[in-house]
């Protein structure tokens, strides 16, 4: 069964060339790995939707090199998180006390984790502590936190050995508990 | 009670934190608005490259538009003193295109060998005399010969030889003759 969008990319491509069908088929496979990769990084619809668009425009110039390509899964992921990186302005300043005592509370009256951890304070510390960390772990764990990529895709992009991902990974993850420990600590104990 | 648990709960909100961050679904049509995105985008590229190009051509017009309207002015000065009255029995200068080249030094470059060597290949009075014929040449060494009271009296003298030769019959003119007018016929009219 065909849906509708299926239906408007049939038609949308039949008035191109081969390496428009190419795209459309490449586009089906890989928008979604492409969009959340943008998002990961730049945190935002919009902006995560247009780094799509200019990875995909990337890809349709290249198409002379679609055949030297081997793995075009990660080289789209490649591609997609360059052009995010490229588009990262600095996180906005989140009052860190405010969204702290926003959790805090939220603990305090019995909340459930799954709602503290979905309201926007939590959100907005741990972007901070996520930007708080050194680079090289903090792009790890972007990228992991996709859920898309697996270790050895992450380490295509990353351009580093498999194992060391899994190191930063691990590393990234104890310095975020030991900071939130701290944070929810500090005020838990005033 | 969490409070004496706090290491499991800061594990849990920070789990639960990190499914949070990986952020939501992308909105549905996303290969749509991709693939649109990238066409369009295509499309403004090539119009862009299009726009330089027609720069490029129009500059190059521009710089033989200027190279054209200089280049004439250089030989338009010999041009323009041999259009002056010239005695007829000159002739047009024979082209010195061979000859040119050897007197100027050999580091100029062929542009300007070039320039000099082409206008000696104009005649140098236009329209280009004719070869004077054998009576234009006896009044040419006539005129050179005489004087000015020679010329005055050759031509009276060849004014008063015409009116003596010439020959004019003698005009008649016959005599007025009128009738008077006949009464037969005067009265018939009636």
């Amino acid at each position: 069964m065909i849906d509708a969008g299926q239906v408007i990319l049939s038609e949308s491509v039949s008035t191109t060339d081969a390496s428009g069908d190419e795209l459309e088929a490449t586009v089906r496979e890989q928008a979604r790995l492409v969009y959340k990769i943008a998002y990961s990084v730049l945190r935002n619809h919009h902006d995560a939707e247009d780094v799509a668009q200019e990875t995909f425009l990337r890809f349709l110039r290249h198409r002379k090199h679609w055949a030297e390509i081997r793995d075009r899964r990660a080289w789209l992921a490649t591609v997609a998180w360059r052009v995010a990186l490229d588009r990262k302005r600095m996180p906005a300043e989140v009052a860190l006390e405010q969204a702290v005592e926003v959790v805090s509370k939220l603990r305090a009256d019995g909340a459930p984790v799954d709602e503290i951890a979905a309201s926007r304070q939590m959100m907005s510390l741990l972007e901070r502590l996520v930007s708080s960390l050194p680079r090289d772990l903090g792009e790890a764990l972007t990228l992991s936190a996709t859920e898309e990529l697996t270790s050895a895709e992450i380490s295509q992009v990353l351009g580093i050995p498999e194992g060391s991902v899994r190191t930063r990974l691990l590393r990234a993850r104890g310095i975020l508990r030991e900071k939130l420990a701290a944070l929810l600590e500090h005020k838990h104990a005033r | 009670m969490r409070d004496d648990e706090p290491d499991s709960f800061v594990d849990e909100l920070l789990e639960a934190s990190l499914r949070q961050y990986r952020g939501e679904e992308p909105r549905s049509g996303l290969e749509t608005r991709i693939l649109a995105g990238v066409r369009t985008r295509a499309r403004v590229a090539r119009f862009r490259w299009l726009g330089w190009a027609a720069a490029v051509c129009a500059g190059i017009l521009a710089v033989i538009a200027l190279t054209l309207h200089f280049a004439p002015t250089r030989f338009r000065q010999p041009t323009s003193s041999a259009s002056l009255p010239q005695p007829a029995t000159t002739r047009p200068a024979p082209p010195m295109v061979s000859r040119a080249q050897p007197l100027l030094s050999p580091r100029r470059p062929a542009r300007e060998v070039r320039r000099v060597a082409a206008p000696p290949s104009r005649p140098e009075q236009f329209p280009t005399p004719l070869v004077l014929t054998e009576q234009e040449k006896l009044l040419l060494t006539y005129l050179d010969k005489a004087t000015e009271p020679d010329l005055v009296a050759g031509t009276s003298q060849t004014e008063e030889a015409s009116f003596s030769d010439l020959e004019i019959p003698r005009i008649k003119i016959a005599g007025l003759e009128i009738k008077p007018l006949d009464d037969s016929q005067s009265e018939q009219e009636k």
